[in-house]
């Protein structure tokens, strides 16, 4: 219940923000990129609230740059 | 895009309040649990460091005075992977803001609001940045400036009565193990240094770019005096328990006792910590912004203020337990990629080009002054 009652908050906020900015968007690729970035983020929110366990860029971080690393600089 | 005009003293004193934001707090835990007592001298090894990445960036401009790194990067690499480049370079900015966000969160929680949902401090702090950008890149650039004498006098307020329980004798034996210990706590400040690469999003609205080498030379040099003076303030009073502390400068203030009229002065510190948080985030929001819109080819970058708040809040909670990770090895080597890696490679190519193109018109392409 109390995730339904944030994400639906969250919902609330950007479904504001979306059309306070709207106008101000001049051009259709403006447009999608603030629909594609704000329909991203909504979607990735209702995920990890669901799925908290969910790696992230961070894991993603540490994967990649972990053969770089040597083992003086974890002390 | 952009008609700002700002000075180069301005995005010095940006720059310097930006990169010793968070330093303030975590940076003495970080270095002395490598470092021990002579956590004193590792600023000053990473000085040379910081002073490189500015030379980089000041040259870069030279040599393209009215562009951002978004820009001559696609120009220099092209535009297919000066795109690819530059979303990952943004992605880089936005996240490595997106955490500081999350150290301040936690901070709050920590010490302050233990009730507030992490989620409402986040977005209350995000907000106020985001309004701080959307007003242009002289509100950003002037903000700090302002509320400057603030800052260095609520931080000279913690050091002062703290002078007298100052122990010269917890440095001691000094330099034990060789420079070793200082050149690994040196490494360890590569989390905050390499943050002057987002510099190259203001020098562009320099209006009188003849001295901003040395404005930027004095920007790395403020900031290493601040950490050198805050290492050694709370290792000569709390010692070798610094490590234990995950905020050492927050037990100093607690610390201070003075005529017993100057007590628990934990909240100057939260003042000084929220007011340079502001400046450390805006100062990202808005590089990011910037960028993301000039990689576009969009002819405002505001719209995009919002939308990139939300990524960061969404950033600094996704699968991230505790800040801790933010000085991992893995992550000062994400930083020292787009921090020296980036602008080396652009200048090394800029460089190439030079030398391989022919003038036009009898000119070459150098600026109006001389790195």
């Amino acid at each position: 219940m109390m995730h339904v009652m944030f994400l639906s908050f969250v919902a609330l906020v950007i479904g504001v923000i979306v059309r306070l900015e709207w106008p101000s968007l001049q051009t259709t690729a403006m447009k999608s990129t603030y629909l594609i970035i704000v329909i991203t983020v909504f979607v990735i929110t209702v995920t990890i609230t669901f799925m908290p366990e969910l790696p992230g860029p961070l894991q993603g971080i540490k994967a990649l740059f972990k053969p770089l690393t040597a083992a003086w600089m974890s002390e | 895009m952009e008609r700002g005009q700002v000075s180069a003293a301005q995005v010095a004193v940006l720059s310097f309040t930006a990169v010793t934001a968070t330093s303030l707090l975590t940076a003495p835990t970080v270095v002395s649990s490598v470092v021990k007592q002579d956590v004193w001298l590792s600023p000053l090894l990473a000085l040379p460091i910081g002073f490189l990445i500015v030379w980089l960036i000041v040259k870069l401009n030279q040599i393209y005075p009215d562009q951002t790194l978004v820009q001559y990067s696609m120009k220099l690499l092209g535009r297919p992977l000066g795109i690819a480049v530059n979303l990952i370079y943004l992605f880089f900015i936005i996240h490595t803001t997106a955490y500081v966000l999350r150290q301040f969160t936690d901070f709050m929680k920590l010490t302050f609001l233990f009730t507030t949902p992490a989620f409402v401090v986040a977005s209350s702090m995000i907000l106020v940045c985001a309004l701080i950008v959307r007003s242009g890149v002289e509100i950003v650039v002037r903000f700090p400036m302002l509320l400057l004498p603030v800052v260095l006098s609520l931080i000279l307020m913690v050091y002062m009565p703290s002078i007298k329980d100052i122990n010269l004798h917890n440095f001691e034996p000094v330099l034990s193990e060789g420079l070793v210990a200082p050149l690994k706590g040196a490494f360890r400040l590569m989390s905050w240094v390499p943050v002057f690469t987002f510099m190259n999003f203001y020098l562009p609205f320099v209006s009188n770019k003849r001295h901003v080498l040395w404005w930027a030379f004095g920007s790395v040099t403020i900031f290493t005096a601040i950490v050198f003076t805050t290492f050694v303030m709370v290792y000569a009073i709390i010692g070798a328990a610094t490590p234990i502390y995950v905020y050492p400068f927050m037990v100093l203030a607690r610390f201070i006792s003075l005529t017993e009229f100057f007590e628990h002065l934990e909240s100057l510190v939260m003042m000084v910590w929220v007011i340079v948080i502001i400046v450390r985030i805006s100062f990202g929001l808005y590089s990011a912004s910037l960028g993301l819109a000039q990689c576009l080819g969009f002819p405002s970058y505001r719209p995009l203020v919002l939308p990139i708040s939300m990524i960061m809040v969404l950033l600094s909670y996704w699968s991230v337990s505790n800040v801790e990770f933010v000085f991992s090895p893995e992550f000062i080597i994400y930083y020292l990629i787009f921090g020296i890696g980036l602008p080396a490679l652009l200048l090394t190519l800029s460089t190439i080009r030079q030398r391989f193109s022919k003038p036009h018109n009898g000119q070459d392409e150098q600026g109006e002054y001389n790195v």
